[in-house]
């Protein structure tokens, strides 16, 4: 059975001046036990709210989330905070996550004082250690205050505060796009390695699609608060059918020179505005291999293959019919 | 024509002094443009890759100061020429697009007045209905749908990505000869990338002009450069054709951020430890500290930036003691 199982997610918020946003519009996933599934996105693309309200730190407009059984969106303030010790998030900026006057000792054990207030002080300071060591950090660390840390020792600070309560489900918002490279490669082995440990399950938010293919094992592509194509990370990498998923792979630019796209798919134009969505498919007016009915009728997210869905009405589209020329997008 | 590279920056040092000490940014740095030809100049977060094209452009401010070093544009100095002439060859010669567009704009003037703004500045005194139609022109020619209207407007109207093709616009306008872009396309979204990068590359390399990017990512660098600049802790580790410098990486440092791409299937490797301070600068190389091909020499004395030419085919430089053929035989291959 999946541990997290969200259905038809819905959020709406009202900009200064009257306009709604759409944020998210009928989103549904599922993540199992120990797997992780990436949310990929561009800005305004509804991932980090979904994070978000996954953890009832946004609340919903409607829609179900299931996690572990339990309807997280009924839940009580009581419920909800003994809830919390099993679903926690990581941050993408880790210093401005951090309270900058705790110490890092302080700043893991928190949680477990509020999570298990009858654990005794001994016990308390073995796991805050324990965990520390888990993510990297020495025990020397605990006595420090977060400005004296890299950015990414700063980010292990925020994985061990999210694992100390022994979660079964964490939120990883783009737990990596502000460090540097080499850092970045050091937080992706910690987290992978966690993951194995404890079996966790990962919502792995990003826009990165590098980061992605390494950790995730499922991916759900968003484009303005929609899911366009959901289905296995090997299925969706190697063989995408939606035109916005292909437009996606191909910007994203592999470091060998010697490795060039074999067809670079771009899109025309920008993401439209989320408080005035196009009508019919979201992605036709950026579309190269739009037909009249993408004008026309909204698209439903439809199984072409087990555990492999894609919005567009035209997919499998033939590659040939891809208009090469769309939006001024010449070859590299 | 001259011959020669169009840029050339010869040995370029850059202080930063504070009251905690002289923050050594940019450590005698050298590299070239050729015309036609996109150099990639790539490292992390403090590598002082844009500290260097400012060092370049001559802006650097205080407590900032260009202590050494030499600019050469077309064979001509521009560390020592009057700061007016200067001026005058930054967007004459020298166009520059930062990272914020919208740091470059003006948030209360119509982009029409910006445009004629920077054009007379340059061209000399003109009526405003001479400029529009190069402006219009300009907009045209960075892909801007209906230029009429975006003249009319302000930058806070732009999404950041047609922000950032106005700055591009305004640059080309007056036809400079060699293009710097600092991290032209780090704000912007993914899909918008690849347009602004090809605009960029359509106007100036395939014009025949030169364009230095500065950039963190090394899909970049390896997808449109053609020659690569490795930074770290100010100095130049390894230099030469993109191609050449990804494939048989001579430097630990440049091995050590392949290393980190990564890859599906595989580990990733990460570099341990962290760059050394910028104020009490190593007496050695700066990369020994978290460097596995490092000996006793590498702690004692700091490796010179020479150039090499394998099989006398291409030009490539490396500062480390190491032996190159030993740090590319690491190099990951399988995807």
């Amino acid at each position: 059975m999946s541990l997290v199982r969200v259905e038809e997610l819905t959020k709406t918020f009202r900009r200064d001046g009257g306009a709604t946003v759409h944020a998210v519009n009928n989103v549904s996933f599922e993540i199992a036990r120990g797997e992780t599934l990436a949310l990929i996105g561009e800005s305004g693309s509804g991932k980090s709210t979904i994070g978000r309200m996954l953890l009832r730190l946004l609340e919903a407009d409607t829609g179900t989330i299931e996690i572990d059984g339990v309807d997280i969106r009924s839940l009580e303030e009581h419920d909800l905070r003994s809830m919390r010790a099993k679903m926690q998030i990581v941050f993408q900026e880790p210093y401005e996550s951090l309270n900058p006057k705790m110490r890092i000792g302080d700043i893991v054990s928190e949680p477990l004082e509020i999570h298990e207030p009858n654990l005794s002080r001994s016990d308390r300071r073995d796991r805050v250690e324990a965990t520390l060591e888990e993510v990297g950090l020495e025990t020397h660390h605990a006595e420090l205050l977060p400005r004296s840390l890299s950015g990414g020792q700063q980010q292990r600070v925020g994985i061990a505060r999210a694992l100390v309560t022994r979660p079964a489900l964490v939120v990883l918002d783009e737990p990596t796009s502000s460090l540097d490279l080499s850092v970045q490669a050091q937080i992706l082995e910690i987290l992978s390695d966690l993951q194995q440990s404890h079996d966790l399950s990962y919502l792995y938010i990003s826009h990165d699609l590098s980061t992605v293919k390494y950790i995730a094992h499922r991916i759900a592509v968003l484009y303005l608060g929609e899911i366009r194509e959901q289905g296995p990370l090997e299925t969706v990498v190697e063989d995408p059918q939606d035109p916005y998923t292909k437009a996606l792979l191909s910007a994203s630019l592999d470091p060998d020179p010697t490795v060039r796209p074999a067809n670079v798919r771009k899109l025309a134009g920008e993401i439209p505005d989320p408080t005035n969505l196009p009508e019919g498919c979201f992605l036709h007016g950026r579309c190269p291999v739009r037909v009249d009915a993408c004008r026309e009728s909204a698209m439903v997210l439809r199984e072409i293959d087990v555990g492999h869905s894609v919005r567009c009405v035209r997919a499998p589209v033939d590659e040939a019919e891809w208009a090469t020329d769309a939006g001024g997008g010449e070859s590299r | 024509m001259a011959h020669g590279p169009l840029l050339e920056v010869k040995g370029i040092t850059t202080r930063f002094d504070t009251r905690h000490g002289s923050v050594k940014a940019v450590n005698a740095v050298s590299f070239q443009a050729d015309r036609g030809e996109m150099v990639g100049i790539v490292g992390e977060s403090g590598c002082g890759k844009s500290a260097t094209v400012r060092s370049v452009l001559g802006l650097i401010r205080k407590p900032g100061r260009v202590v050494d070093g030499e600019v050469l544009l077309d064979g001509r100095d521009l560390l020592h020429i009057p700061k007016r002439e200067l001026r005058r060859v930054r967007g004459d010669r020298i166009g520059f697009v930062a990272q914020n567009p919208f740091a470059s704009l003006n948030p209360i003037l119509k982009i029409e007045r910006q445009f004629h703004n920077v054009i007379t500045a340059h061209r000399g005194r003109s009526s405003r209905s001479s400029t529009r139609p190069l402006a219009r022109e300009m907009l045209d020619a960075v892909g801007i749908p209906g230029p009429d209207r975006i003249l009319d407007g302000y930058a806070h109207e732009l999404s950041g990505g047609m922000a950032q093709r106005v700055v591009i616009a305004m640059a080309l306008s007056l036809d400079p000869e060699l293009i710097i872009a600092d991290e032209p396309t780090t704000a912007l979204d993914v899909t918008i990338q690849g347009q602004i990068l090809d605009l960029l590359k359509r106007n100036s390399v395939d014009e025949g002009r030169s364009l230095v990017l500065v950039t963190h990512d090394l899909g970049v660098v390896a997808q449109y450069c053609d020659r690569v600049v490795v930074m770290y802790a100010g100095k130049v580790v390894e230099t030469g054709p993109v191609r050449e410098v990804f494939s048989r990486p001579w430097h630990p440092y440049t091995l050590g951020l392949l290393q980190s791409v990564p890859r599906r299937g595989a580990k990733v490797k990460s570099l341990p430890g962290r760059v050394p301070s910028l104020i009490d600068y190593p007496v050695g190389c700066p990369f020994a500290n978290r460097c596995s091909f490092a000996f006793d020499r590498c702690r004692e004395e700091a490796p010179e930036l020479s150039p090499v030419f394998p099989d006398g085919v291409t030009q490539r430089a490396v500062s480390c003691h190491a032996d190159p053929e030993e740090v590319s035989a690491s190099v990951p291959r399988a995807r």
